[in-house]
């Protein structure tokens, strides 16, 4: 079933000129993405993060992408701007989270782990919220009461979690419980934040270095390497910059045949012929050839696209 | 600029925007997925998915490392804590119900390497990952089935090379001793015999239809590798001369069966290069492979060492038994 488009966006997409164009991303985002965006961070950081405007200019940015994309005609349609906006800040803080402080991120998997795989405690959603307590109180509303650091010891924590409950004889917010073994663990002391570099190595600025100096032929031979789905995942949506497939350039360029291409994306060369008009393929088509989900689709390109990156920037 | 030239720039002005797409809209793994990998719920792509990352990303490979010690352990402290009584009762309860509730139990698991192999009851293969869908069906058969594909090719050559050995006589015979009867993966073979004191040799290849297609010249040693690659997918007949004095000894000679071998076809030589990048520690991914290839030595090998991490396992040792019964 296609998918319909947000409204909002209805006047960008109807963009005629560079003017108008400007104008409806820039309303896009001062009237709809920037409050979201706002009471999503402040939610999740509160106020006093000094990184904030950081991560909300990371989230324009990619937003801004997405905007240009869509315009384009390229990539998937937004249902609901709103809703994609909150996802985005989400995703932004919940990585900004896991990159300061890496220490609490694996404090906080292990507790959750032990919270769904020992069987006399319970996790469960609450209007929105994490909560956990005992099995028997599972689907209660929270109760946050005061809790006590000295209930909590580092190495024995099912134990641990077991007298924070009996403290607070009624479920918790996660993130309370997460607070309160952070607040006790040594591990904190060594907290050393993920820096930046060490995922900023994929920069475009290297792709466009790389390119300037190298052929599209290397390009396609680090394709070529790739695991079969995340290949066919990355080729089948390659679009060229007025939104077509670029898949008949690599024929048209001589890099490989259409039988190639076919052997490389696992569909055979008839019916790569019988579907080469409408490439590229929208993700819900190409999950429906791999037996995928959809996500599972953008995830493996995303793969793909980190493979080729790291390779290519290892030159 | 000529229209070719455009071409290409568009290709590459798409590829470069296409790879720069990493930075604007990052991939990270969430809690529930990293869960999924670590309780080996997930399905062959999200396994694919959160491995290729993992290795890619500082955040997420240490999130995931983290996650697995830390089941690990808690899985172990639950078994201790078990009284061995309550463990029967529920391992009895465990056995008649796994098949009702989980689905995705494993039928088949064996260590490999430095991992878990499992084949769960969906018929999904967990514990690998970066196959192709081939290689990944090739295991998934080899697992449910516990045996194995040889070509009857390989079958046929390795009957040759015994008929050629039975001939052989006591050590100080002067023979060939390899490649015989066998499917090699280097399109480049080195051939070996035995000694025959005082004298110098001379290597002939032909190919099947005895048409010659490498030659050594004079030798000292007792080996010779082939300077130039021969054609894959080929089966090739060898000779051996040595040169004493004024006579020579071809061996095998007629009335003896001929020494024959085969290159391994272009195919299957790059399916295994492939793998073997992919899971360079994986007996069972490469014996599978090898064995499927033909290539019934390398996937002895790797069988037994299979076979020697997983003792008392009916699976690795049925895989072994599969392979030896062509």
């Amino acid at each position: 079933m296609p998918f319909a488009l947000d409204p909002e966006l209805e006047q960008l997409v109807a963009a005629r000129d560079e003017s108008q164009r400007a104008s409806a991303i820039e309303r896009l985002l001062t009237e709809v993405a920037d409050p979201v965006i706002r009471r999503s961070l402040y939610h999740r950081l509160g106020s006093r993060e000094p990184e904030l405007e950081d991560i909300r200019g990371g989230v324009m940015l990619r937003l801004v992408r997405k905007l240009d994309e869509l315009q384009r005609g390229a990539g998937d349609p937004i249902t609901s701007f709103a809703d994609y906006v909150a996802i985005v800040t989400f995703h932004a803080a919940d990585d900004f989270l896991r990159r300061k402080q890496p220490q609490r991120a694996l404090l906080s998997n292990r507790i959750r782990y032990l919270l769904t795989h020992d069987a006399r405690f319970a996790l469960w959603q609450y209007e929105r919220e994490l909560v956990c307590g005992l099995a028997k109180w599972r689907d209660q509303p929270p109760r946050p009461r005061p809790l006590d650091p000295a209930d909590v010891e580092e190495h024995h924590m099912a134990d641990s979690i077991v007298r924070v409950f009996a403290r607070s004889g009624g479920p918790l917010p996660f993130h309370a419980v997460v607070v309160l073994f952070a607040g006790a663990s040594n591990a904190l002391e060594q907290n050393t934040p993920i820096e930046e570099a060490d995922l900023r190595e994929l920069a475009p600025s290297a792709f466009e270095q790389f390119a300037s100096k190298q052929t599209a032929g290397q390009l396609w031979r680090e394709i070529e390497e790739l695991p079969a789905r995340q290949r066919a995942a990355l080729l089948l949506n390659l679009r060229e910059a007025g939104g077509g497939s670029a898949i008949p350039l690599l024929t048209v360029t001589g890099l490989a045949t259409a039988e190639q291409i076919a052997d490389l994306v696992g569909i055979p060369p008839a019916e790569l012929a019988s579907i080469w008009n409408d490439l590229p393929l929208d993700d819900n088509t190409i999950a429906a050839r791999l037996g995928a989900t959809r996500q599972q689709v953008i995830n493996l390109r995303k793969c793909a696209r980190e493979r080729l990156a790291r390779r290519l920037s290892k030159r | 600029m000529n229209t070719d030239e455009k071409e290409r720039q568009a290709l590459v002005q798409a590829l470069v925007a296409e790879l720069s797409a990493v930075a604007d809209e990052p991939l990270h793994l969430d809690y529930e997925l990293i869960e999924a990998y670590v309780d080996g719920r997930c399905d062959l792509i999200d396994q694919e998915i959160v491995t290729s990352h993992a290795a890619m990303c500082v955040m997420c490979g240490r999130e995931l490392r983290d996650l697995e010690t830390f089941a690990a352990q808690h899985r172990r402290q639950r078994r201790t804590w078990l009284p061995l009584a309550v463990a029967a009762v529920a391992a009895g309860l465990i056995i008649a119900l796994v098949p009702l509730l989980r689905p995705a139990a494993p039928v088949v698991s064996l260590h490999d390497g430095n991992r878990e192999v499992r084949l769960l009851r969906d018929g999904a293969l967990a514990g690998m990952n970066g196959l192709t869908l081939d290689d990944e069906r090739r295991i998934t058969n080899a697992l449910r089935g516990g045996t194995l594909a040889v070509p009857p090719g390989a079958t046929q050559l390795a009957k040759s090379g015994e008929a050629l050995r039975s001939t052989f006589g006591s050590a100080s015979t002067f023979e060939p001793l390899a490649p015989i009867g066998c499917i090699i993966v280097s399109d480049r073979p080195t051939f070996e015999w035995t000694a025959v004191p005082g004298a110098r040799y001379r290597v002939e290849v032909f190919s099947d239809h005895f048409r010659p297609v490498a030659a050594s010249g004079t030798l000292d040693a007792t080996r010779w590798t082939v300077p130039k690659p021969l054609p894959r997918g080929a089966t090739y007949v060898w000779q051996v001369t040595a040169l004493r004095g004024e006579g020579e000894t071809t061996s095998p000679a007629p009335p003896m069966p001929e020494a024959r071998f085969a290159v391994l076809d272009e195919a299957n030589a790059k399916s295994i290069a492939r793998l073997e990048q992919v899971q360079p520690r994986s007996h069972l991914a490469l014996g599978v492979a090898y064995a499927e290839a033909g290539v019934t030595s390398e996937a002895e090998r790797e069988l037994q060492q299979l076979a020697s991490e997983n003792q008392g396992s009916a699976d690795a040792q049925r895989l072994l038994q599969s392979l030896r019964s062509h």
